[in-house]
C-alpha cells in the first residue's frame, strides 16, 4: 500500500532545534551527508544496534580474560553463555589491572566517583548533569540524547526511516540507559504484551482502514502540536522546555505515519505466551527477560527497530531481584553484590544468568536469520554493560562493556583488546556510532571527551 | 506551639543511594529546609514557593476519564505513569514525568480507546441533538465549550474554541465523518491536548499579583483543591463556585474543602498519601525467599496494600485523630492477612473486621504492608525500617554511603538479626550513620520480613528496644508499641507530617517561603489531634494558593 505523506506542520520545534535549545554541541550533531546509505552496511543490508544494561557491575576475575589477542578456548565464567558466537565477541581489558579500560569520566566530573548506582543517564550519552548538584540529591539526568536516540534521529533525518527507535525494560527503575535530550528520558516499555501488540498487531487491517487511521491521527496530531505550540508560548522557561519535548514527541509521531502500513520483509512475531503472566511475581521475570529478547530479535529482523535499549534491571541501591531458579532465593542480588569478594560466587551465577537468558538468547535469535551470506547478527552491534565495576565498589570507572557483533564487519571480533590506560566511555560511544555508519561524529557527549577508539577496536 | 525543626539546608553532594547495610559518613544527620533540591527561594523574596508544570499523573488521568466521560476500562499502564524513585533523600512521592515519546504514544492510544468507547453514549455528552444538518454546526459548537469546559476544567478561550471548531469542520470535510465521527473525533483530540494533559488551569483575565508572588485565580484553586482532596476533576458544584469567584474568599475556600473532606472521594485521596508516603505502593515487586515465606504471594501482598490504604483512609474519614493513626488497633483483614497477624476466625478472601492484639501493634507503622515492604528478603530490616521512620517521620536527611562499605553478615544460627546489625555498626566506617538508623529499626524486631510477630529470632529472644532522637533530646523505647507512642506524642513528628502533606499537595519539596505553611498547618494538627484539620488547613494556606512566577514566565 501506500502510505500517506504528512504535510509540514506549525510545530516549531524540530527535534534538531530542540536538541540545538537544550544544549547538544553544534560541533557533536551528527553530519547530515546526504551521499552515502545511511545505517548500511557494504553489502547493503541495514546495520542495528541493541544495548542492553544489568546493574550492580560484575566480578573482575570472573569477566575478564587474562590476555589480550585471541580468546581463550574457554571464556571466563560470567561469559561463557556466549560461547558459540565466540569469533564475534570483542572483548575489552586493562593492560595493568584486572578490569575494564572504560571509565565514565563524566560521573567523576560531577563527583559521583562512586555513584554506581546512578550512570544509567551516562553510559549511552557520556554528558550528565545533577540538578541541585550541591544539595543532597542523588538525580542525575542526562543532557544529551542517548546513542540509540542519535541513530534513530540519523536514520529518520537520512535514511526517511521513522520507526528505528525501541525502548524496553523488564525491571528498570526510576532512570534510563536511553535519552531523548536534555532531561528527557526515554521510558522503555516494561509490558511485553503490549510491546508485542504495539508492533505486530495492526497489520490485518484493510488498506482503507488504514488509510482512514492516518489520515485521522494526522488530524489529531497536527491539532495537538498546534495547541501545545500556543501553550507553550508564556510559560517560564522549564516549563517551556518540558512542552518542547512533548512537541518532539509529537513531530516524530507524525513522522512515523508515513511508515504505518508499508510492507515489511517477511518475517514471524514471536510467541509471547502464555498471557496475562505477572510480571511482579519473582519466578516470571526469567520468562519476561526471554518475552523481551524474542521480541526484539524479531523486531530488528522484521525492521521494526533497528536502535534498541533494554533496561533489564536497576535498583537504585535498594531491594533488588532474587533468582530461586538458579537456587538463590535470597539474599536480593545488591546484597549479594555488595558482599564483595566474599560472594562473588553467587554474584558471577547472577551474572551469568542474564548472558544466557538475555544475551545468549538475542543472539541465538539474530545469528538463526540468514542476511546475505552472513546474519542479522553479523550486521548489528550489542552492546552489554553494567553500571559500576564491581558490586561493592560502585566505582564509576572500569565499567564492563561487551560488544557482540562486528556492525557489518567494523570491529575486529573473535578476540580481547587490552588498553595501556584507561579512556572515557565517550569513546567508545564514538566508534559505536561509527560502526554503525555515522562516520563523520567525532564525539558523544561532553566534547572534551571528543575522539575515538577506532583504530584499536577495528584493526 | 513547638518550635520549628527547619535549619539552614544542607550544602554538599552525595549520590550514592545504597543505604542498604552501608551508611557512614560522620555527622551525618540533619534536618533540612523542606528538603533536597529545596521548593522556594529564600524567605520574602517571592512570598510564594514555585508551581512547575506538571501533567496529570497515571492517577489522575484514570479518575479523570472516569468523571468525565464514565469510563473506567484504561490501566495505570495505559496511560503516562510514574516510577516511584526510593533512592535515599529522593521525593517521598511519585513524581509525573515529563512527557516523551513513549507517554505521547499512550496518551495517543488511550484517547483512541476512550473516543471509540464514548462513540457508543455520545447522547450523554452532547448538551444537544441536532435536528438536520443544519444544526450539526450549532450543535457542535455547543459541545466544545460544555464539554471542553470539563475536559479543560476551565473555560475555554476564544482561539481554543477557534482551534476545535476548525478540528469539526476537518473531520466532517477532509476526514468526511459524520456528526457522531466527527464529535468523537473531538474527544480523542481533547484528551491529548495540553488543556486536558497538563495543570495549568489558569483563569481567564490578567492575572492577580500579591508582591512578587500571583495569586492561584478561581479555577486554578478549584482544580488544585480537586486534585489534591481527591484525585480527579472538580465536580459542578465546585466548578460552580470558581465561577462565581468563590474560592478566593476564605468563607467560600472553607466551605467547599469542608464539603469535599466529607465526600467518600477524600478516601481515596488519604489511601494514596498513606500507601505512597511509605512505600507500600511497590509491596507487589518485593521478593522474599519461599523457603522462609512460603505464604508470599501476589495476592497476599495485594491484601497488605488494601489494609494498609484503608487503615489510612480509616484515619481520616473516622475518628480523624493522629494518635489512632499512629497507635490504633482497629483494621480489617482477609483470611491470607488474618493469618499474618495471629487473628482468629476470619475466612474469605473480602476482609473483615478485626482488632489487632494491642500487646502486639500499634498502628500504622506496625501493619505487615509496611514491614514487609521494609523487611528483606530473608529476614527483618533494621536499616530499612529505621530509614523510614528516619526519613519519612522525622523529615530528617541521611546522606548516602562511602565506597565499599561491608553489608552486615547474612542471617546466622546463633545470632539474632539484632547482634549481626550491632556488630556492623562496630564497624567504624558504617558506624555513624547506622546509629541513627539501626538503633530506631530495632524496635521493630519482634517482626519478621513479612511482619508476623515473634518473640525470638534464630531462636534466642528477640530485643527490641532502641532510641530515637526527638525534638531535640535522645529518648528510648522498650519496642514498637513504646516507639509509636513516643512517634505520636512528638511535635517534631507532627510537624514533620504536616510538611509531608504539604509536599503531596504542591507535588514539590516545600522551601523556605513555604515555612509559614507549614507551620500553620502543623499548629491545626497540634490543636486539635486531627487529621481533617491539618489537610484543610494545607488546603486553605498561602502556599497553596500562590506561586512564584517563573523564570521567563510571561503573566497574562
Amino acid at each position: 500500500m501506500t502510505a500517506i505523506r504528512t504535510s509540514k506542520t506549525q510545530l516549531k520545534f524540530s527535534r534538531r532545534a530542540l536538541l540545538k535549545t537544550l544544549g547538544l554541541g553544534a560541533g557533536f550533531l551528527p553530519l547530515l551527508s546526504t551521499e552515502r546509505a545511511r545505517g548500511a552496511t557494504s553489502t547493503g543490508y541495514p546495520r542495528r544496534l541493541i544495548t542492553i544494561a544489568v546493574t550492580d557491575g560484575i566480578c573482575p576475575p570472573d569477566f575478564y580474560t587474562s590476555a589480550g589477542g585471541a580468546l581463550p578456548a574457554t571464556l571466563p565464567f560470567t561469559l561463557q553463555p556466549l560461547a558459540p558466537w565466540s569469533s564475534k565477541l570483542l572483548l575489552l581489558r586493562q593492560a595493568n589491572s584486572q578490569g575494564s579500560p572504560i571509565d565514565c569520566n563524566v560521573m567523576m566530573d560531577i563527583g559521583a566517583k562512586y555513584g554506581g548506582h546512578f550512570t544509567y543517564p551516562a553510559l549511552l550519552t557520556g554528558a550528565v548533569t545533577s540538578p541541585n548538584g550541591t544539595d543532597s540529591v542523588p538525580t542525575v539526568t542526562a543532557t544529551q540524547p542517548s546513542i540509540d536516540q542519535q541513530y534513530a534521529d540519523d536514520l529518520a533525518q537520512n535514511a526517511g526511516v521513522s520507526n528505528a527507535l525501541l525502548n524496553v525494560g523488564c525491571r528498570p527503575y526510576a532512570s534510563s540507559t536511553s535519552w531523548a535530550a536534555n532531561g528527557v528520558k526515554n521510558t522503555p516499555q516494561t509490558d511485553p504484551y503490549k510491546l508485542f501488540n504495539n508492533l505486530f498487531a495492526g497489520s490485518s487491517m484493510t488498506a482503507a482502514q488504514m488509510n482512514a487511521l492516518i489520515a485521522r491521527r494526522k488530524s489529531v496530531l497536527d491539532f495537538v502540536g498546534g495547541e501545545l505550540n500556543k501553550f507553550a508560548t508564556n510559560l517560564g522557561t522549564d516549563d517551556k522546555t518540558k512542552v518542547q519535548s512533548h512537541l518532539a514527541a509529537i513531530q516524530s509521531m507524525e513522522s512515523q505515519l508515513q511508515s504505518m502500513g508499508s510492507s515489511t520483509p517477511a518475517c514471524t512475531p514471536p510467541g509471547v505466551t502464555p498471557a496475562g503472566l505477572n510480571f511482579n511475581t519473582i519466578t516470571n521475570y526469567p520468562t519476561h527477560v526471554t518475552f523481551m529478547a524474542d521480541i526484539v530479535a524479531a523486531a530488528v529482523i522484521c525492521g521494526q527497530a533497528r536502535a534498541v535499549t533494554m533496561d533489564l534491571i536497576d535498583n537504585g541501591g535498594g531491594n533488588s531481584l532474587t533468582f530461586p531458579w538458579i537456587d538463590i532465593p535470597s539474599p536480593d542480588m545488591h546484597a549479594i553484590a555488595h558482599q564483595g569478594t566474599a560472594n562473588y560466587d553467587q554474584k558471577s551465577q547472577i551474572d551469568r544468568w542474564f548472558y544466557q537468558q538475555c544475551v545468549a538468547e538475542l543472539c541465538s535469535k539474530l545469528d538463526a536469520a540468514a542476511e546475505g551470506s552472513g546474519t542479522v547478527l553479523d550486521n548489528t552491534v550489542i552492546l552489554v554493560m553494567s553500571d559500576m565495576s564491581e558490586g561493592a565498589e560502585h566505582y564509576v570507572g572500569r565499567i564492563p562493556y561487551v560488544i557482540v557483533g562486528s556492525g557489518g564487519g567494523f570491529f575486529k571480533t573473535g578476540r580481547t583488546v587490552t588498553f595501556p590506560s584507561q579512556v572515557p566511555n565517550n569513546k567508545l560511544l564514538t566508534t559505536i556510532l561509527h560502526a554503525v555508519g555515522m562516520t563523520s561524529v567525532t564525539g558523544v557527549g561532553d566534547p572534551k571527551y571528543s575522539g575515538d577508539l577506532d583504530s584499536a577496536l577495528t584493526t | 506551639m513547638p518550635g520549628p525543626v527547619i535549619a539552614a539546608a544542607h550544602k554538599r553532594r552525595v549520590f550514592g543511594a545504597a543505604w542498604l547495610g552501608a551508611l557512614a559518613l560522620a555527622g551525618c544527620t540533619g534536618q533540612i529546609a523542606g528538603g533536597p533540591g529545596g521548593g522556594g527561594g529564600a524567605a520574602g523574596d517571592s512570598k510564594a514557593g514555585p508551581m512547575p508544570l506538571r501533567r496529570l499523573t497515571a492517577r489522575e488521568y484514570l479518575n479523570t476519564v472516569r468523571d468525565l466521560l464514565g469510563d473506567t476500562t484504561l490501566h495505570p499502564g495505559d496511560v503516562p505513569n510514574e516510577s516511584d524513585d526510593l533512592s535515599n533523600n529522593a521525593f517521598p512521592f511519585r513524581q509525573p514525568g515529563v512527557v516523551g515519546s513513549f507517554e505521547a504514544a499512550n496518551l495517543q492510544s488511550a484517547a483512541e480507546s476512550l473516543a471509540k468507547n464514548a462513540a457508543g453514549k455520545l447522547s450523554s455528552l452532547l448538551p444537544c441533538t441536532p435536528s438536520g444538518s443544519a444544526a450539526e454546526s450549532d450543535c457542535a459548537n455547543q459541545f466544545i465549550a460544555s464539554f471542553g469546559g470539563k475536559a479543560y476544567r476551565r473555560p475555554l478561550g476564544a482561539t481554543e474554541t477557534a482551534d476545535l471548531t476548525a478540528l469539526y469542520q476537518t473531520a466532517r470535510t477532509t476526514l468526511s465523518l459524520d456528526f457522531n465521527g466527527a464529535i468523537d473525533l473531538l474527544i480523542e483530540a481533547m484528551l491529548q491536548a495540553p488543556g486536558f494533559v497538563y495543570h495549568w488551569e489558569m483563569d481567564p483575565g490578567p492575572a492577580v499579583k500579591d508582591g512578587g508572588a500571583v495569586q492561584l485565580g478561581n479555577y486554578q484553586i478549584a482544580n488544585r483543591l480537586s486534585y489534591f482532596l481527591w484525585g480527579t476533576m472538580p465536580d459542578p458544584a465546585l466548578f460552580a463556585a470558581a465561577a462565581a469567584g468563590q474560592l478566593t474568599t476564605a468563607d467560600g475556600l472553607q466551605a467547599q474543602i469542608q464539603r469535599m473532606l466529607a465526600d467518600p472521594k477524600a478516601a481515596d485521596m488519604a489511601a494514596d498519601f498513606f500507601d505512597d508516603w511509605l512505600d507500600v505502593n511497590v509491596l507487589a515487586s518485593r521478593p522474599k525467599d519461599p523457603t522462609l515465606y512460603p505464604m508470599w504471594n501476589q495476592d497476599l501482598a495485594a491484601a497488605m496494600e488494601t489494609e494498609f490504604r484503608s487503615f489510612g483512609s480509616a484515619a481520616l474519614t473516622g475518628s480523624g485523630s493522629f494518635a489512632d493513626l499512629l497507635t490504633g488497633t482497629s483494621t480489617s483483614v482477609n483470611q491470607a492477612l488474618a493469618a499474618v497477624y495471629g487473628v482468629a476466625g476470619v475466612t474469605g478472601t473480602t476482609p473483615k473486621p478485626a482488632t489487632l492484639d494491642p500487646g502486639q501493634r500499634s498502628g500504622l507503622l506496625t501493619l505487615a504492608g509496611f514491614l514487609t515492604v521494609t523487611g528483606a528478603t530473608d529476614g527483618s530490616s533494621p536499616v530499612r525500617r529505621g530509614h523510614a521512620i528516619y526519613t519519612r517521620l522525622l523529615c530528617d536527611v541521611l546522606p548516602d554511603p562511602p565506597n565499599n562499605v561491608p553489608p552486615p553478615q547474612p542471617p546466622t544460627p546463633g545470632l539474632t538479626t539484632r547482634q549481626r546489625f550491632e556488630q556492623h555498626d562496630q564497624n567504624a566506617c558504617t558506624g555513624a550513620c547506622h546509629s541513627a538508623m539501626d538503633p530506631i529499626g530495632f524496635g521493630f524486631e519482634h517482626y519478621d520480613g513479612l511482619g508476623v510477630y515473634r518473640t525470638t529470632d534464630q531462636d534466642l529472644p528477640v530485643d527490641a528496644s532502641g532510641q530515637i532522637p526527638l525534638d531535640g533530646k535522645m529518648q528510648t523505647f522498650s519496642d514498637a508499641l513504646a516507639l509509636t507512642r513516643l512517634l505520636a506524642a512528638s511535635p517534631q513528628v507532627q510537624t514533620c507530617f504536616a510538611r509531608q502533606w504539604m509536599r503531596y499537595a504542591l507535588d514539590r519539596w516545600d522551601g523556605d517561603a513555604d515555612l509559614a505553611s507549614v507551620q500553620a498547618a502543623a499548629a491545626a494538627l497540634q490543636t486539635s489531634g486531627d487529621l481533617r484539620d491539618l489537610v484543610a488547613a494545607v488546603a486553605a494556606s498561602r502556599s497553596f494558593r500562590y506561586r512564584a512566577p517563573a523564570p521567563g514566565e510571561v503573566l497574562p
